[in-house]
């Protein structure tokens, strides 16, 4: 998952990450990969693959039961994250009912220390008409794009993106998909998500990551170059999909869940 | 009809499965019927009569005879206090019915004199008739009485009580609420201090607390006469913003410590009542159990209404620094232990 124009910006080697009192449940394990960028790469997987445990260990918030992570080519220190490079946004992201898209804004433009402060939130955001709508009251689609926007308001290297369009409608998916795109021409996103036809179109690279392991991982086209002939479906092109179901179909039951 | 049973089922399993809240639902009921039932198991306190013995060394003979003769009648609760001034101002402040003085430093001899407000005279009749000896009943004394007198004795409590709600409740299902909705992670997420935004939330919290204490002190002033001066004033305030510091560092520690803000406010409940029962919010500590008074006397919320009481110039004999030192010296032990408890649990399981 490497060229000539890429540098290296996450890179893993061994990690597992259990959970329960004596370590019984497994949500990552043994996990090597190396990550570079700038570009978008997408962590796919079903539900329960591990996907929001990787991306809690190398966003600083959890410590990895054993492996070792390296951030922008320096050893992981949680106490020491360099927070400032980084932008995130959750899966589930915190709707604070009493807040307008104005406090929303100026509050993260606070914390980042952004010159140009909360409007530049919102006009990245494109929500100027709606600066005094409680962020509650934004449609699906307007929150993402400020949630999105208050991320990238300090222009982090690394951004990372836990299911950005899990509740939005085709529309509004295709708007974030676009907006991903256009991010990972300048910096490294990485895209969490169990949509494989919203990974298809917008990920450069991905990383299959099922039952805790990587299945498999590279460039879309290398992916999809190395599947053999008769992998697929007949009578049209190959797409993302079509290399998830192959690499992955030792770990998948036959509608595509964890065996 | 099965989706019923299911509902039901399902409600009843979010109680069970978690030993804490199933402690909270059953334990709790049965620990409050004990402790209460224990408590008032002479009576209610405000069945009693409270009456006060004021007695110099001198007078310790005759003390014994009023005890003796006074506790043929259960119905009377008999304190001994050391001073007349503070007698006085508890009468005022409703808080006794009748104060009993031995050697009056104005009276020729060391009589007897009794002191009654104006409500308080049939009990102090019925108590010259018993103290008589034969001889002539004592002189009764009858002082005036503030209109609202109870209220005198119930502010500090009732402020006390704001202060506990807004320290314990506000902070600890604040915290709780933001672990749910995911915004501790999110801002965990950036570059943000955890001290800049625990020390937010002590701001924030602390200025709304002190705005409701000064509303109840110019109600108090203006709808009831408090003698609350300028001083006094002050003092209160003082007084609620390090109450507000002690009960928040609680509320953080307990929002550290249970995930869902449903069961932490069940968690504060039940921890409200035995801060409010046992506190002199509301009635004295020398009408508890001793075992019970013991506990009362090592609370916080016990600490915070006598600070509180001070702020009341009843006659200014209660502002005492004997009175302060022991009170302010347990309420910062509270607060120390709070925080240090708290900031400990929030750095590692603030995200769980």
């Amino acid at each position: 998952m490497n060229t000539s124009s890429q540098r290296e910006v996450i890179s893993v080697d061994g990690l597992s990450m259990r959970y329960g009192d004596s370590g019984q449940i497994i949500a990552l394990s043994e996990l090597s990969l190396t990550l570079t960028g700038p570009q978008v790469i997408g962590v796919l997987g079903p539900n329960g693959a591990g996907k929001t445990t990787l991306l809690e260990i190398l966003e600083g918030l959890r410590e990895p039961t054993s492996g070792k992570v390296r951030l922008f080519g320096e050893p992981l220190d949680r106490r020491r994250y360099p927070r400032q490079r980084i932008g995130a946004v959750l899966q589930r992201e915190p709707v604070l009912e009493f807040l307008t898209v104005r406090d929303y804004a100026a509050l993260f433009a606070a914390i980042y220390r952004v010159p140009g402060g909360g409007p530049q939130i919102i006009g990245r955001a494109r929500l100027e008409a709606r600066a005094d709508t409680p962020i509650d009251r934004l449609s699906g689609g307007e929150a993402q794009r400020l949630f999105i926007a208050a991320a990238i308001a300090h222009e982090p290297e690394l951004l990372f993106l836990d299911e950005p369009t899990a509740h939005l409608d085709p529309e509004n998916k295709a708007q974030i998909g676009v907006l991903v795109r256009e991010l990972g021409k300048q910096r490294t996103v990485i895209l969490c998500t169990h949509d494989l036809d919203e990974a298809d179109k917008v990920c450069d690279s991905v990383v299959f990551l099922v039952g805790g392991r990587v299945q498999a991982s590279g460039s879309r086209q290398e992916l999809l170059d190395a599947m053999p002939e008769a992998a697929g479906r007949a009578g049209r092109e190959r797409r993302l999909e079509d290399a998830f179901f192959h690499y992955c179909a030792a770990s998948l039951t036959a509608a595509g869940e964890l065996r | 009809m099965r989706a019923f049973y299911l509902l039901c089922r399902m409600r009843a399993l979010e109680v069970l499965r978690n030993r804490a809240s199933v402690g909270f639902f059953l334990g709790l009921p049965l620990l409050l019927l004990v402790a209460l039932g224990t408590m008032f198991a002479d009576g209610h306190p405000f069945e009693r009569k409270q009456v006060a013995l004021v007695a110099g060394p001198h007078a310790a003979e005759q003390a014994q005879f009023i005890r003796s003769a006074l506790a043929a009648y259960p119905e009377v609760h008999l304190t001994l206090l050391p001073d007349r001034q503070m007698a006085l101002g508890q009468l005022r402040g409703h808080m006794l019915e009748s104060v009993l003085v031995l050697g009056e430093p104005s009276a020729a001899s060391p009589g007897l004199r009794i002191y009654a407000g104006k409500r308080g005279r049939l009990l102090a009749t019925a108590l010259a008739g018993v103290l008589a000896q034969g001889g002539a009943p004592p002189p009764i004394e009858t002082i005036p009485t503030p209109r609202f007198g109870y209220v005198h004795h119930l502010f500090s409590g009732l402020l006390a009580f704001s202060i506990l709600t807004a320290g314990l409740l506000g902070m600890g299902s604040a915290l709780a609420r933001y672990r749910q909705n995911q915004l501790l992670k999110k801002l965990a997420l950036t570059p943000l201090r955890q001290s800049t935004f625990v020390a937010a939330q002590l701001v924030a919290r602390s200025l709304l607390g002190l705005l409701q204490v000064v509303v109840l002190i110019v109600a108090g002033r203006l709808l009831f006469a408090l003698p609350i001066s300028w001083a006094g004033a002050l003092w209160l305030l003082g007084v609620s913003g390090f109450g507000l510091l002690t009960f928040m560092g609680l509320g953080f520690l307990v929002a550290t410590l249970i995930r869902s803000e449903g069961l932490l406010l069940e968690v504060v409940s039940a921890l409200m009542t035995p801060l409010v029962l046992l506190s002199e919010m509301f009635f004295p500590l020398s009408e508890l159990p001793r075992p019970l008074a013991w506990l009362g006397e090592a609370l916080p919320s016990t600490q915070l209404v006598r600070l509180l009481r001070l702020g009341i110039d009843l006659d200014g004999s209660l502002s005492s620094p004997m009175l302060v030192a022991p009170c302010v010296s347990i309420l910062a032990l509270w607060l120390c232990l709070g925080y240090l408890a708290a900031v400990r649990s929030f750095k590692s399981r603030w995200l769980d």
